[in-house]
């Protein structure tokens, strides 16, 4: 059965399996780090809600393809990086002007790259079919 | 065509994902620019509101005018300004033979790798990159006018090696691309060994040996102090940042060996190295340039050829060994020791875990070396004990322990001070010092009198300094062999009243012999009220004084109350207000040093202190982990809230606000026109428009030695979005601070102040986070560039002229960073521990005299930035004794309160408590942070409620004594306008979002048609 659900899976739904893995790492890093508190930047409690509907959009449209679906995990991607940037943008200075003790901690570089990641993989994921006989 | 046909399934499914993207990055950009709005059109010097005109109306509407007619005649000004500065703050420290001034055309050169790098001033965000095309180096320097033939060969030889990169590995980046944050990489010596120098280099010597010139470098900048262990790897003889290196050992050996007739060091620096090595190199003159700004090179060569003659004097001492003031036996890093028992010490207060005392009391600077060199004069306390002897070979010698003292500096000429005559009014509280001063050398020149006074010490009582700076005149420049002036000069017999934190919790002047002296510093005046006292070279003088140039007056009344009222409010009693900020509150672990017991009381060293249960209460009662912001230290307001928000009613205009009183009612009505998001936005810098009650947008910038990252307006009268047009030409670079100290010359400050008024007019902003005025308590501070002195009243007093100069043009000066914020380890958040004397006598003297208000003449300064450090367990921000009782009820304070610059309300500066305590405002670009802090609890707090509207009055009643209110008349309104990267945001999120609709459409539409074709299939 296993194999079954496999056989018709085109490269788009690996990509889109990576991407969902890539938003899942984000919001294990996010806790590791202590979520909001912690010491580092304060990241937007909104930005954790986006990726992780988009986790779990993800995960519906990898056990069930529809039409559009694979554009939805996509757009909360999408949001979820908007959102930081907005809220990053703070931080960043803090950085920059050496305020409040903020530092780019490995954790929060770390989140980046995987959200970069999540967006490229499943970028790619909703240009082509996630499963072969769509 | 059927719309099927166009394109196919795969291209609308890359548009849609790509415009998606676009519609996205769009949305975000544009909400990140418009919290960033006030930076991002600072920077693009643009603006978003414009003034429209309702009215027919004759006022003129500018309050605050400029002298002059174009930008570049400012600048011009401005730059003549900068260069007095330097000509005036260059000290000359030692110049054996008159070896300086030298000839004008003398063939000279110039050693070490800085003379092709000069540090213009510090780095952080005081640090400024001079524009290249007017920046005056040392090459244009040497040439303007003829004035030195410079060896080309060698200073092209630096110059090669610094463009070619060949320092990277010590330095990576010159000094003038390198104007970033203070770091330790900044703080290298890339200084190029001699063995390295090509032959064309040595054999030119020759031909330039007139005299050879070492300039020595040391910068500094925000955010790290200066390296107190070796800088480089290849430097192995340096245990620290301002000593030498073996290189420039190497290049000073190199001048002495080489055929040069004379030896002359030029200090580019702007703390205090040390320079026992002047004799071993056979150097013949030494010049303290400091940070020259962009024009001061100039000032430094006219001063090396004798076109200007020398007149500052050193307001630092400059000590043999920079680890022998007691101040440097607790700087640095320090972290409690039960660090664990502190609320988020692992993370975002982190910052809470650290502390720093100040051990030596009263006893910073030169109040220490001199003090202890009274002490051994007179052989008492151990003075000449080893204890806290860093250079000396046997027991403690003042000769050995300092190299130049507070106050010292010589003239290609020579002056004659004659103390005439001394009338002290102890019942007023006043004295008169009258002092000729002729000048009996054969150039023209400019002197300082310096007044001092030796206050009656007993062992065991309230610390003394020996000596402490009560007054100080610049001389006019008087002619040589016959230029005689007279000045009298007025001493404020407040200025050396002892603080009593111990006994009386007040100002006292005890009863007893008081000593006024003259001299050419700290120590020569000392040596004159010991040679008043009967004192000679055989008890251990290091020369003899002169007598007549002290005099002795006897206070024979004791009042405790007599000192103990504000200046500002005669019916305000002054007492404690720093006791919790005594590490004695807590647990009776420090002693002071003492002139009682110099060896008994010598600073320890507190590293690994454990924090009593009491300071780690009151550390952690400001912080809440929860991040609900509701620290223990804070109780929300219960009362009903009432407020008028928004109301329509009246239509008041900020403008016509102007001149009215702090308590005149007027401002309730206005203040109820604001609605409360306008004030939460606001609370943001006062930076934000308020269109209920047309008030601009503004600006603030950072100082102190320019407006930075600023640049002149075509015209100073263009206030609004639709006149303003933008030069290219940057605004100018000061010298630092330090050579303002050099110039003593309080008048002198208050033209600097006017200069930056004029540059804030055209172009330069409202607020001005500047001048700095904290204390050089260490030689290592990275930020002493930004601040005067280790002197809290000349401190003071050229800080009070510059802030009221600047205001003059309407400028709000926000004077920092106050206070007690004098070293950069740890500055965000450390708890910083004193006794109250040493407080008020020091650290609080350097920012005081600009907050002290007498009256309408004597106006107090509009602005204040608190520092990032705690007073004990509390912020800055959050201190209301600071605030309410010492700014507000001692020194009649009214100005703006801003914090220094923050982004996150829950490491350390909680907005409820601060508001609660007497900030005004935060000093934030972030939408996101403070303004969603206040949002979620204005409307539930009736405490925070109230303070935020008392803030945004205060900001008010600022703003209509600033150049805010330039181009308002009570008829004018302020309207938003859209600027030109907001129209572009608008028109990307447009264009993406149709772009979006359409490929989804298409998108779709394809979808359906081939889910069709295959049914029908």
């Amino acid at each position: 059965m296993i194999a079954e659900f496999f056989k018709n899976k085109a490269i788009g739904w690996y990509l889109s399996a990576a991407a969902c893995l890539c938003a899942l790492i984000f919001v294990i890093i996010y806790g590791v780090r202590g979520g909001d508190g912690g010491g580092y930047s304060p990241v937007s409690g909104v930005a954790v809600a986006m990726i992780i509907i988009g986790i779990l959009l993800n995960i519906g449209v990898l056990v069930k393809d529809f039409g559009i679906g694979a554009f939805l995990p996509y757009l909360f991607y999408l949001i979820t990086f908007g959102v930081l940037f907005n809220s990053e943008m703070a931080f960043l200075s803090n950085v920059g002007f050496g305020v409040d003790g903020s530092v780019v901690d490995g954790g929060f570089i770390a989140m980046c790259i995987f959200l970069a990641f999540a967006m490229i993989a499943s970028f790619a994921a909703c240009i082509m079919k996630l499963t072969k006989k769509a | 065509m059927k719309i099927t046909k166009i394109g196919n399934l795969l291209l609308w499914r890359v548009l849609t994902a790509v415009f998606l993207f676009l519609l996205v990055v769009g949305i975000a950009g544009s909400v990140v620019t418009t919290e960033w709005s006030g930076y991002i059109n600072k920077y693009l010097n643009i603006s978003n509101t414009k003034i429209v005109e309702t009215g027919e109306t004759t006022v003129d509407p500018y309050y605050y005018k400029s002298e002059y007619d174009t930008h570049t005649e400012v600048m011009q000004a401005a730059r003549n300004v900068a260069y007095r500065a330097q000509a005036e703050g260059t000290v000359l420290m030692t110049n054996k033979n008159n070896a300086l001034p030298l000839a004008k055309n003398s063939k000279v050169t110039f050693f070490s790798y800085s003379t092709a790098d000069i540090a213009y001033g510090g780095t952080g965000s005081g640090g400024v990159t001079a524009s290249e095309d007017r920046e005056t180096d040392l090459l244009k320097a040497c040439t303007n006018d003829g004035k030195l033939q410079l060896n080309t060969e060698l200073y092209n030889y630096y110059l090669g090696q610094i463009e070619a990169g060949n320092q990277a590995s010590n330095g990576a980046l010159t000094r003038k691309t390198s104007a970033g944050w203070g770091a330790p990489a900044a703080y290298q010596v890339p200084e190029i060994s001699p063995e390295d120098f090509p032959s064309n280099v040595t054999s030119s010597y020759d031909n330039y040996k007139d005299a050879a010139v070492f300039v020595l470098t040391r910068v500094g900048g925000e955010g790290n102090d200066l390296i107190t262990t070796s800088a480089t790897e290849d430097v192995t003889s340096q245990t620290h940042y301002l000593e030498l290196t073996d290189k420039e050992k190497a290049v000073l050996q190199e001048m002495k060996d080489g055929p040069f007739a004379k030896r002359i060091v030029l200090i580019n620096a702007f703390n205090t190295p040390e320079l026992g090595w002047l004799d071993e190199y056979d150097i013949d003159a030494c010049l303290y340039i400091g940070g020259p700004g962009e024009v001061g090179m100039d000032a430094v060569t006219d001063i090396l050829v004798g076109e200007v003659n020398p007149s500052g004097k050193l307001a630092d001492t400059y000590a043999t060994d920079d680890f022998s003031s007691p101040a440097m036996q607790n700087f640095g890093d320090f972290t409690y020791a039960n660090a664990t028992s502190i609320v988020g010490h692992d993370g975002s207060f982190s910052n809470a875990t650290k502390y720093l005392m100040y051990n030596e009391g009263i006893y910073v600077g030169y109040r220490y070396y001199e003090t202890r060199y009274a002490d051994c004069v007179n052989d008492v306390a151990g003075a000449n004990s080893k204890t806290g002897a860093f250079a000396s070979t046997d027991g403690w010698n003042y000769s050995e322990e300092v190299e130049f003292s507070f106050g010292y500096g010589m003239s290609y000429t020579t002056f004659e001070q004659t103390l005439d005559r001394v009338e002290v009014d102890w019942a007023n509280k006043k004295a008169t010092v009258t002092v000729t001063v002729k000048n009996t050398g054969d150039r023209d020149g400019k002197d300082v009198v310096q007044v001092y006074v030796q206050a009656p010490y007993t062992a065991g009582g309230i610390e003394k300094s020996a000596v402490q700076l009560v007054a100080f005149d610049k001389t006019d420049m008087l002619t040589k062999k016959t230029g005689e002036q007279t000045l009298d000069i007025e001493v404020d017999l407040r200025d050396f009243a002892s603080y009593d934190y111990e006994n009386y919790g007040t100002y006292i002047m005890e009863k007893g012999k008081y000593y006024f002296a003259i001299g050419n510093g700290a120590h020569d005046a000392l040596n004159n009220i010991l040679a008043k006292q009967g004192k000679t070279v055989s008890d251990g003088m290091d020369y003899d004084g002169d007598a007549d140039k002290a005099y002795e007056s006897e206070k024979t009344t004791f009042d405790e109350n007599e000192y103990s009222f504000s200046v500002a409010n005669d019916k305000y009693k002054i007492k404690n207000q720093f006791e919790k900020t005594d590490i004695n509150y807590y647990d009776d672990s420090v002693k002071y040093l003492s002139r009682s017991n110099w060896s008994g009381t010598w600073p320890a060293n507190m590293s690994d202190y454990t924090a009593s249960a009491e300071l780690l209460e009151d550390i952690n009662g400001y912080y809440d982990a929860t991040g609900n912001y509701e620290p223990a230290h804070y109780t929300p307001g219960t009362d009903t809230i009432d407020i008028t928000y928004g109301s329509t009613a009246t239509k008041y205009n900020i403008v016509m606000m102007m001149g009215a009183s702090y308590d005149d009612e007027a401002w309730d009505v206005l203040l109820d026109q604001i609605t409360l998001d306008e004030m939460i936005q606001f609370s943001r810098q006062g930076r934000t428009e308020i269109l209920s009650v047309n008030l601009n947008a503004t600006t603030a910038v950072d100082g102190p030695a320019a407006w930075t990252k600023s640049k002149y307006k075509t015209d100073w009268k263009d206030v609004s979005a639709d006149e303003i047009e933008v030069t290219e030409e940057s605004m100018v670079l000061y010298p630092t601070e330090t050579v303002f100290a050099g110039t003593w010359n309080v008048e002198l400050l208050y033209e600097i102040g006017v200069s930056f008024g004029e540059e804030g007019l055209w172009g330069g902003g409202v607020g001005w986070y500047g001048p700095g005025a904290n204390t050089h308590r260490t030689p290592f501070a990275g930020r002493n560039f930004e601040y005067y002195s280790e002197d809290g009243f000349i401190a003071g007093k050229l800080a009070e002229a510059e802030v009221k100069g600047a205001m003059s043009k309407g400028v709000i000066p926000y004077i920092k960073h106050f206070f007690l914020n004098d070293q950069e380890t740890n500055r965000i958040g450390v708890c910083t521990f004193s006794n109250e004397q040493a407080i008020r006598e020091i650290y609080l003297r350097a920012f005081q005299y600009a907050f002290e208000t007498t009256g309408e003449d004597d106006p107090s300064c509009t602005g204040v930035m608190g520092g990032f450090n705690r007073l004990g367990a509390t912020w800055t921000g959050h201190h209301s004794n600071l605030w309410k009782n010492v700014m507000e009820g001692e020194f009649g304070f009214t100005g703006n309160v801003t914090t220094d610059f923050g982004q996150n309300p829950a490491g350390l500066m909680n907005p409820q408590l601060a508001y609660e305590a007497g900030t005004t405002m935060f000093c934030t670009s972030s939408a996101t942070t403070f303004v969603n802090v206040i949002k979620d609890k204005v409307t539930k707090d009736s405490k925070l409620a109230y303070n935020l509207r008392e803030a945004t009055k205060r900001i008010l009643y600022n703003f209509t004594k600033s150049m805010a209110m330039n181009g308002m008349t009570s008829t004018s309104k302020i309207v938003r306008v859209m600027t030109w990267y907001e129209i572009a945001f608008t028109v990307w999120i447009v264009i993406s979002a149709v772009g979006t609709a359409a490929s989804v459409l298409m998108m779709t539409i394809h979808i359906i048609n081939k889910n069709k074709e295959v049914t029908v299939k």
